[in-house]
């Protein structure tokens, strides 16, 4: 690589950096206070577009995965069938999730015009606008709650009374668009439609195919399998406990005995042999052990932040820097 | 021989935990004094109004048995007490677990006092899987308003048409941070992130078995203010629920402890068998 | 109907897998290979749909912005939104990962990605590691209402001689080897095998928690719905 650009990636990595160092060592508050200069004023726009660059990484796994497997298909290498099923399963669980989300997010919609709707009636009471007085905006605010009310009528279930779905058209028919409390009487409508709207949404859309077959696909295999995976461990844990977990010095001895000492103070079966038997577990995992794990977590950290440094200003960074 | 050996130690091993199940035998749980502490501080806890919770989901499928249960209970114990809270995670495989828990919680609780009403939106929020871990984290206390952070919900509602987001927007109307993982690395982000010079939630935390030494060190300098250790943290919290409301249905977790109890004295039988016979041999 | 396929789904995924205890077996890896491509499938599109999609791209291209009856509409589109081109073009240079001409400019976002962690970990360590710290120092006689509490005292006495014999046993920097501190180096070894022993007895329950869960659905989910 040239070394024009190692520098300029030496240069992208340390700013990287430099706001969060900065953001953390400058008085912020001061700097405010005496100069007027908030330095943190876009922190919530930068943070957002540090994870939009870290989001944007997202495809890479699928990518590589196509590739590998893919090529196994194609040319129909050993094991190639593995390789088919990963990808049928994978182009499965993408088209589902994708369907799933077109279908909760068709739903969300529905709920967000009503709520469009209160923002418009918000919209009214702020002022005039040129081409229409308040009480045709009024009037259109009116219109547009009844043509949705109509078109969401199949999901307003009644609410003790067997017309729910009338009452509240009857309502909003009635209620005159140059009435004093109009906007208010139209918001708690909307707002207490709502809930219905969002409950009767939710039924419907957990009867849906596509969710069941998401749910399949999740649920049904990838939690079963993820959890079978590394429950194998509990069997291997009892076959090394058996071959491997040999009482040689005085320090395996130690390390055997406080084993036992914890694992019977955590189950209830210790708590019948001996009382005792948690205390010690606390006053072990209290005491010596964490000690011990501070002493290492203090170093591990120390460690940690000499790296970073290093990684901060590309003194680590031979990889990226390598000359073939 | 060596193959012959194995299996006949799964096999026993697979015999032993079916022994509970068959036998219907459940033992009352180890008193859990951490978790025990969690219950009480939740108890005694006043939450003003537009106060919440945020409560992270950060784990998967592997290590479900253990923050499942410990996440449920938690829940549970919110629901009950009234307090509203806000659901999401940093792990994406947690998505699931984040939509399921509550909404099974809430059917339960409905079933047991028909007189309560739990809804979403108004009890809980779930903002599902949040990408981002230490730049998210570190971006919510600095944040003037909670809302343009997340934007919308997992179901695509936007905040601020949620009841409870309605006039959420400060980090310090976030009165406690539970979180609930197995995975190394996310616990750390938010002990050294999510807190700001005006305002430090209550941080309950919930590890699998492996962390719980790790966490006790945090929990000595005071950076975690509860610990749920493992199944058995949320086995002994289930008895407390039990015992504070009685004709509660009693979840998965007393019998997972009584099913681990057996497998402990398994565990215990094959290294003394282990070090007398293997050593013969 | 769903509810009973997803519990024989999950069994025979489970037997599947348990399947591997006896041999390695066609089973297995097909499940292996089902379990990757399912995990594969869903990381993208949460990312997409719970971030990407609506707190940049809808942003951006104005999706958003919602028209009244009237014709007005709810808020101007904000110009400041295009500003997100520019991170999600930077981080779209991740893709040249798979050139070999152009891979350094993927080296440009990979670095930028390593200098934003190290820039936070300043940060991290101070509000991480600090407590930690002021939490070691430990009064090695505690008293309560002006009587020693002999229990705390010892309690207290056991930490800082584990913390710092520990800490001495990984200081390799330069070793004496004079008795004492071979004696400090064994202290600390012995307390760590206290330590390991109870990192193992926790381990233990972790392990088996996954398995007793398994086995539970097994039983009481799986067979109870076959049978």
């Amino acid at each position: 690589m040239s070394s024009f650009k190692i520098k300029l990636i030496k240069f992208f990595t340390f700013i990287g950096g430099i706001y969060f160092f900065l953001e953390f060592l400058l008085p912020v508050e001061y700097l405010n206070t005496e100069f007027g200069f908030k330095f943190d004023k876009y922190h919530d726009q930068i943070t957002d577009g540090i994870r939009t660059i870290g989001s944007m990484a997202c495809g890479l796994g699928i990518l590589n995965i196509l590739f590998v497997h893919s090529s196994k298909v194609i040319f129909k290498k050993k094991n190639f069938i593995y390789s088919f099923v990963l990808l049928v399963s994978l182009f499965l669980m993408l088209t589902i999730s994708i369907t799933d989300w077109v279908a909760s997010e068709r739903y969300a919609q529905r709920i967000d015009k009503f709520n469009k709707l209160i923002s418009f009636s918000n919209h009214i009471q702020k002022g005039e606008i040129e081409n229409y007085n308040q009480e045709q905006r009024n009037g259109l605010l009116k219109a547009e709650f009844l043509k949705e009310l109509k078109e969401n009528q199949k999901f307003i279930i009644s609410k003790g009374t067997d017309n729910y779905f009338q009452d509240i058209e009857n309502k909003i028919t009635l209620i005159a668009p140059n009435s004093k409390d109009f906007h208010t009487q139209i918001q708690k409508e909307i707002t207490e439609l709502i809930p219905i709207l969002r409950e009767s949404y939710n039924t419907e859309y957990e009867t849906l195919t596509i969710r069941n077959s998401y749910r399949f696909l999740y649920e049904g295999l990838f939690i079963a399998l993820g959890s079978a995976m590394f429950s194998l461990l509990g069997f291997y844990m009892a076959v090394a406990a058996y071959r491997a977990f040999k009482i040689k010095s005085f320090e395996s001895a130690l390390m055997v005995l406080t084993a036992i000492t914890v694992m019977l103070g955590q189950i209830s079966f210790g708590e019948m042999l001996w009382g005792e038997f948690k205390h010690l577990r606390i006053w072990i995992l209290s005491n010596p052990n964490s000690a011990a794990f501070r002493a290492i977590v203090l170093g591990a950290e120390v460690g940690a932040l000499v790296m970073a440094f290093r990684m901060w200003f590309s003194i680590e960074s031979e990889t990226f820097g390598a000359k073939k | 021989m060596k193959d012959l050996e194995r299996k006949i130690i799964y096999l026993f091993v697979l015999l032993a935990l079916l022994v509970p199940l068959i036998t219907g035998l459940v033992l009352k749980p180890v008193k859990m004094d951490n978790a025990g502490s969690i219950y009480t501080q939740i108890e005694e806890l006043k939450f003003k109004k537009n106060e919440v919770a945020f409560v992270a989901l950060d784990f998967g499928p592997n290590t479900k048995g253990e923050n499942e249960p410990q996440s449920e209970v938690f829940i549970e114990h919110l629901m009950l007490n009234k307090i509203p809270f806000v659901l999401f995670s940093q792990y994406f495989l947690a998505e699931p677990f984040l939509k399921e828990i509550p909404l099974r919680v809430s059917k339960k609780i409905m079933k047991l006092y028909p007189e309560r009403k739990l809804e979403y939106g108004v009890d809980w929020v779930n903002l599902g899987y949040q990408p981002g871990r230490t730049q998210l984290i570190q971006s919510i206390p600095k944040s003037d308003d909670l809302r343009k952070i997340f934007i919308k919900d997992v179901r695509g509602n936007k905040l601020e048409n949620l009841p409870i987001f309605k006039n959420l927007t400060n980090f310090s109307q976030i009165k406690l941070l539970a979180q609930f993982t197995g995975l190394t690395g996310l616990f750390d982000i938010y002990v050294s992130f999510f807190k700001n010079k005006e305002h430090q939630p209550l941080f309950f935390h919930g590890c699998t078995s492996i962390t719980i030494p790790d966490a006790y060190i945090y929990l000595d300098s005071k950076q975690i203010n509860g610990l749920f250790e493992g199944i058995a943290g949320a086995a002994w919290y289930s008895e407390l629920l039990n015992i504070d409301n009685p004709g509660r249905v009693p979840d998965s977790s007393h019998i997972i402890n009584t099913m681990l109890g057996v497998a402990h004295l398994v565990i215990i039988l094959l290294i003394i068998f282990g070090n007398i016979f293997r050593r013969k041999l | 109907m769903w509810d009973n396929l997803i519990i024989i789904a999950g069994g025979l995924a489970t037997l599947g897998i348990f399947s591997f205890l006896i041999k390695e077996n066609f089973i297995y890896r097909l499940f292996e290979h089902i379990f990757i491509g399912i995990a594969s499938g869903i990381g993208v599109l949460f990312t997409i749909k719970n971030f990407l999609y609506p707190k940049i791209i809808r942003p951006v291209l104005g999706i958003d912005i919602y028209k009244y009856p009237d014709g007005t509409v709810e808020s101007a589109y904000n110009t400041f939104n295009l500003l997100y081109l520019i991170p999600m073009a930077f981080g779209l240079l991740y893709y040249f990962i798979y050139s070999k001409k152009h891979g350094w400019l993927a080296k440009l976002v990979i670095g930028f990605s390593l200098g934003i962690s190290g820039g936070l970990h300043f940060k991290g360590f101070f509000n991480h590691v600090m407590p930690q710290i002021f939490s070691s120092f430990k009064s090695l006689i505690v008293l309560d209402n002006g009587a020693i509490n002999y229990l705390e005292s010892f309690n207290n006495t056991i930490f800082v001689i584990t913390l710092l014999s520990v800490m001495y046993y990984f200081f390799f920097s330069f070793k004496s080897k004079s008795k004492i501190s071979l004696g400090i180096s064994k202290t600390g070894r012995l307390l760590l095998m206290v330590c390991f022993g109870a990192f193992f007895g926790s381990t233990i329950m972790a392990r088996l928690t996954l398995l007793v869960e398994r086995v539970q659905f097994l039983y009481n989910d799986f067979f109870g719905l076959i049978f």
